[in-house]
């Protein structure tokens, strides 16, 4: 029996092409990537890497007096989501029931990169800067920031962890634990990831373009991406907008290797299948697939054969949309669940930026150009380092 | 008025094995630092890492500190398993990590910084995801279903019990692997040392299929807090609803194993973990290994219990954390 | 050359913690990867720090690394190369 369907009620993001869910589509129509030079901190060795950088201060938009680059990502994004609900004039007491679930990778990792460098460089031992290391930063900021008291948890599960946040929401609900969770994830740039990933070999220079025969690697981004996801009862008991529904989650693990994926793909299978056993649903009642396209040779090749052993001969409409945001790691399986709302919106699918030839060796062709479609249900994958796969279907009716 | 969980049914999951690896009892230093302006301890610091017989010794050599104190507990709790948990699907892996891999995110940064970026470390950067040991156990084992790592400070364990818990009643999985770990870290020190003595360590749940005789994991709870320091009646309250929930009664609770000595609810003996292994934001999972491996064996090693002798063979263990920084968290284990 | 060839078989010693391996036991002919010593990709990414540290030769490819790895002895025809007449220490 299918599990009741989530209810999405509220959508905030933070990315390199917008603010808002508007900003956002209008840049994925205009097909802009927002791919561009790091200017938030050198970096001699890698620095020359076009990255999705977020422009203009979310310390900004934060309202927090103090708190990592990550924390402002997180609060920002969380603020707009939640005014977007209409609950923003709810009082103290029905906010301690709501609940935060956020994904992140490295979290104040920007603050604790500068705690080392004035340790090791200048002598300085300045421990306030290690105040925003640990994971849960982001988490308790969000829940600060609009005093929510309600069930709380991060989660790290590398590129998967916003979608990962997004299941374990779905999960708190379904347990009674909430009527209704912030959920998603958050990543600024840092020195560890621009360095890290660079020490693998594989961050494109020219920005990625996932499933190209060509493609030479990733590019970074950074952001965040909100949904406040609510019970079916609770929104239709409180009359709420709701954008679209989350019919269902799936998850497994590789158990290949650190960082390459299982070149068959049946990770990724396994996470899709799930995700549409959970929902009662075929394969074929998906219209469009975000995929996780990151842009590297393995991934793109991985995903591919997994797309083409769920669908066979009919492949729905598949795009990666990393090459507008950038890898936003925590935040992707997020954003991209934002993606998948808005277009379900505007029945339009976002083009699979980047792409000049297609490679021969996967059996189909993603979009090449935003198109107009109808669409039902849409499923967003995160495939992370180390293995862990998350597969989210997202439907624009509920129950 | 907060909406009530659901009634967690009676049977709960069966425990088919425990890990548990602890650190040395008495106090040391750390052997060194990248800086002399960082503390070195003293702290309860693990002996000899673990060797699984899984993967060969030099890929093992390889991995970060947390990801093999991780594997050490894994494989015990397997170990004790009479029949290996299987198919690979029908096994999720859950990690619970405070602060996840300290020691390859310290390697790879500091090496960074003193090298201007020149000579970097990619396989420190590999293992320092906060995931990375709940991959190498999926590796190491070939687990395939659900794998989640949850790294929320002090209730990061009870969480990813309470998630093990949801995927084994919702048969999204037939077995789940729960483990906790945290390590030591001159950075923690440094930012703690006047509070504390920090600990590391694992602890490994396997979770089943109730299979008669065996203890079960009842209930698991895990909230932030409204004050840093609720009122005992509050506290009382949250015991006590949990227990209920689970079907208990806290007179049915024959020892509640907390933190810090302090703690006590109820009326319920005590006993506490802190002593064995320190203080890690993990540590709970030491208090839920000893609980299991008391109420299969009748009893807990001497230095656990706070008030005295047990007055009554153990068959019912209740885990309780309270913790300053905002957290609550309670676990039954019962026959 | 035979020098060159002794120097990296100790580097890569050295750089990828083989402790239980000498000099002698690695033929400069066999494959690196797979089969002969069974190094994985990971080990390749130290290889080319390796490469960097004590040549000063900067891979930024995945498939120029696969190829210059492939033996001890493609290595050092590899790092002749990059380097010109004198290899040395960068």
């Amino acid at each position: 029996m299918p599990r009741q369907r989530v209810a999405i009620s509220g959508l905030g993001i933070l990315s390199a092409i917008g603010w808002t869910p508007e900003a956002v589509w209008g840049a994925i129509e205009r097909e802009e990537s927002g791919l561009g030079p790091l200017t938030l901190f050198e970096s001699p060795r890698c620095g020359h890497m076009p990255v999705g950088q977020v422009k203009g201060d979310p310390a900004e938009l934060s309202g927090l007096p103090s708190g990592s680059r990550t924390d402002h990502l997180a609060v920002a994004a969380a603020r707009i989501a939640f005014a977007d609900t209409g609950m923003a004039s709810l009082g103290e007491a029905a906010r301690r029931d709501i609940g935060v679930v956020l994904g992140t990778t490295t979290g104040g990792i920007l603050d604790s990169e500068e705690f080392l460098r004035r340790l090791l460089r200048e002598g300085r031992l300045d421990l306030g800067l290690l105040r925003h290391h640990p994971a849960a930063s982001p988490t308790n900021a969000v829940a600060r920031a609009l005093g929510l008291g309600g069930f709380r948890a991060t989660v790290s599960t590398a590129c998967a962890s916003g979608a990962t946040a997004i299941a374990t929401a779905c999960d708190a609900l379904a347990a009674g634990e909430a009527d209704t969770v912030l959920a998603g994830g958050a990543d600024s740039l840092s020195r560890l990831t621009v360095n890290g990933f660079c020490s693998l070999l594989n961050v494109a220079p020219d920005g990625c373009r996932p499933f190209d025969a060509d493609r030479a690697g990733l590019s970074l981004g950074e952001g965040a991406g909100i949904l406040v996801l609510e019970t079916e009862e609770h929104a239709r008991a409180r009359g709420a907008a709701v954008r679209a529904w989350i019919a269902g989650c799936g998850a497994s693990a590789d158990a290949y290797h650190a960082t390459a994926p299982r070149p068959d793909g049946s990770g990724a299978l396994a996470a899709m299948r799930r995700a549409l056993h959970v929902a009662g649903l075929q394969p074929d009642a998906v219209d469009y697939v975000n995929a996780h396209g990151t842009g590297t040779v393995d991934n793109d090749l991985a995903e591919g054969r997994a797309l083409a052993a769920l669908f066979g001969e009919r492949v729905p409409a598949v795009s990666s949309t990393k090459r507008f945001f950038g890898h936003t790691l925590a935040a992707a399986g997020a954003i991209e669940a934002i993606v998948c709302v808005l277009a379900l919106q505007r029945q339009r699918v976002p083009a699979n930026l980047g792409l000049r030839r297609p490679d021969p060796a996967i059996p189909f062709a993603p979009v090449a150009h935003a198109q107009e479609a109808e669409l039902k249900v849409a499923l967003t994958n995160s495939l992370g380092f180390g293995g862990n796969n998350c597969s989210l279907l997202i439907a624009r009716e509920g129950p | 008025m907060s909406r009530t969980a659901n009634d967690q049914p009676p049977e709960g999951a069966a425990i088919l094995g425990v890990g548990l690896v602890l650190p040395d009892p008495t106090p040391a230093l750390l052997p060194s630092a990248a800086s002399p302006l960082l503390a070195l301890g003293p702290a309860h610091v693990c002996g000899d890492l673990p060797l699984v017989s899984v993967l060969p010794a030099r890929a093992q050599r390889r991995l970060g500190r947390a990801q093999r104190l991780a594997l050490g507990a894994a494989q015990q709790a397997l170990d004790a398993c009479p029949q290996p948990p299987g198919p690979p699907e029908e096994v999720a892996v859950i990690v619970g990590t405070g602060l996840g891999c300290l020691g390859e995110t310290a390697g790879f940064l500091e090496n960074m910084v003193q090298q201007d970026e020149r000579e970097p470390m990619p396989a420190r950067f590999i293992n320092s995801v906060h995931n990375a040991p709940a991959a190498q156990i999926s590796i190491a084992f070939g687990f395939r279903g659900e794998n989640l790592t949850f790294t929320h400070e002090s209730i990061s364990f009870e969480l990813a019990l309470w998630q093990a818990l949801a995927l084994l009643r919702a048969g999204r999985t037939r077995y789940a692997l729960v483990v906790g770990v945290d390590e030591i870290s001159p950075y923690t020190i440094t930012a703690l040392r006047e509070r504390t003595t920090l600990g590391e360590g694992a602890a490994a749940l396997l979770l089943g299929p109730a299979r008669e005789g065996l203890p079960r994991l009842l209930a698991v709870r895990a909230r932030p807090l409204a004050e840093r320091r609720p009122d005992p009646s509050a506290e009382a309250d949250f015991v006590r609803g949990a227990l209920l929930a689970a079907g208990r009664a806290p007179e049915d609770v024959d020892l509640i194993l907390c933190g810090s000595s302090a703690d006590g609810v109820l009326g319920i003996q005590r006993g506490t973990f802190g002593r064995l292994c320190g203080e890690f934001c993990t540590a709970p999972a030491v208090g839920f290994a000893l609980a299991a491996r008391g109420v299969r064996e009748g009893r807990v090693p001497d230095g656990v219990l706070l008030d005295g002798a047990l007055d009554r063979p153990l068959s019912s263990v209740a885990v309780y954390h309270l913790h300053e920084a905002g957290y609550q968290s309670i676990g039954l284990i019962a026959r | 050359m035979d020098e060159l060839v002794d120097t990296l078989k100790q580097q890569i010693i050295e750089a990828l913690n083989l402790e239980e391996v000498t000099p002698d036991q690695i033929d400069p002919a066999a494959p690196l990867f797979g089969a002969g010593l069974g190094l994985d990709s990971i080990d390749a990414l130290e290889l080319v720090v390796m490469l960097e540290k004590h040549y000063g030769i900067r891979i930024v490819e995945l498939e120029v690394g696969r190829k210059a790895f492939a033996s001890v002895n493609a290595l050092a025809d590899f790092v002749r190369k990059s380097k010109g007449p004198c290899p040395g220490s960068a």
